[in-house]
């Protein structure tokens, strides 16, 4: 089994954009490994229109927890902007209403 | 009726820029419409086949700046020689001197081009923002060189390139690099280093399958003081796993669906 990736040496990251079909475990420990406290930007760029959230209930507790993580520790003043896109458009589950359901704690830090 | 040429000028401008037919027809209307449309005809140019590359050497002088200077972007990702000619090598010689206006140069060559003859591209020296190496060997004091003799070269890409050892001092940058793409490059420890020295703000790394999984750590590491925007596409994250995750998220998210299509059936 390879090493995951990690990005905890790039500590002036501000935009992390990510191509992948879905979210998957991998995606999520990349998130996870953010030590960056300036990062502002996170996309998920996904190469189709995909009908619905094609992620798994776990991943999505995992991912909230990272964000919230993130967001804790991000400088005072700036903020978290999470995007779900695909073919250039933000998907339906991105944006308030989604996270609002989906990514709850991040969703009452950033709004 | 004569137009004003700032009239001729938006009249063309809005013929979509892949209608070649219109544009050709839009040339041959008046003298004042040959500039205007010359200027989208020629902006691209591909000379990735041998029979586009035969063409254009058959049909455009190297001293034809009439055309020429309307050339804003090149892909030349050729290898093999056309008779004595050896693409790109030669196609630059050749042509760079008429190349006023170059933004974007992207060629597949083996080595980089010839630091010793670098005033060949003088022409295109303070326009050329976007530079694409494919199949190249790269050393580092060649690469910072490139970047400091192009002052407005805010891009760079690396396809499928490998690192050259070469012992060499490195010469110090200019200035940071915006942004680096690499594709499917080989040799993490070497272009580490090449890394290091190009500081790039926004690096899009595209790994494939076959790629050496610890390159993308690698080059992750070897930009990560300077590095503010990254950008991973293919199989970068994950890479091994990617294909069948992908499909077992699909089939685990759409299990009810299934499920009530084959009660159904």
């Amino acid at each position: 089994m390879e090493n995951p990736l990690t990005l905890s040496s790039c500590q002036e990251l501000r935009e992390l954009e990510i191509n992948a079909f879905c979210p998957g475990t991998a995606e999520l420990d990349l998130i996870s490994s953010i030590t960056s406290m300036n990062i502002q930007r996170i996309a998920f760029t996904m190469p189709c229109i995909p009908s619905r959230p094609v992620v798994s209930p776990s991943n999505w507790i995992q991912l909230d927890d990272s964000l919230c993580q993130l967001v804790d520790r991000l400088k005072s003043g700036l903020r978290l902007e999470v995007e779900f896109e695909a073919l250039g458009k933000q998907v339906w589950w991105s944006g308030e209403r989604g996270f609002k359901k989906f990514l709850p704690r991040f969703y009452e830090k950033s709004y | 009726m004569d137009l004003p040429q700032e009239l001729i000028d938006e009249i063309i401008d809005h013929i979509p820029q892949n209608d070649w037919k219109s544009l050709r027809s839009c040339s041959l209307v008046a003298k004042s419409w040959v500039h205007p449309s010359r200027r989208h005809i020629f902006r691209a140019v591909d000379v990735s086949e041998a029979t586009r590359l035969k063409l254009w050497l058959d049909k455009i002088s190297p001293t034809n700046v009439g055309v020429l200077q309307h050339v804003r972007s090149i892909g030349c990702h050729i290898a093999e020689p056309l008779d004595s000619f050896h693409p790109p090598v030669d196609f630059l010689r050749d042509y760079s001197p008429s190349f006023r206006q170059l933004e974007s140069l992207a060629l597949l060559t083996g080595l980089l081009p010839s630091l010793t003859q670098i005033n060949t591209y003088s022409a295109f020296q303070h326009t050329l923002s976007y530079l694409s190496l494919q199949c190249c060997n790269v050393i580092a004091s060649e690469l910072i060189t490139l970047v400091n003799y192009f002052p407005n070269l805010a891009h760079l890409g690396l396809f499928s390139s490998f690192h050259r050892v070469d012992e060499r001092a490195t010469p110090p940058l200019s200035r940071p690099l915006q942004k680096l793409t690499i594709l499917d490059s080989h040799d993490g420890p070497g272009l580490l280093d090449q890394l290091m020295g190009l500081r790039p703000e926004g690096v899009t790394l595209w790994m494939s399958r076959s790629s050496n999984p610890s390159f993308a750590q690698h080059a992750i590491d070897g930009v990560a003081t300077s590095v503010k925007r990254l950008n991973l596409e293919g199989d970068t994250v994950g890479a091994r796993n990617s294909l069948k995750n992908a499909v077992a998220r699909i089939v685990e998210a759409n299990a009810a669906i299934l499920s009530q299509l084959w009660k159904t059936l």
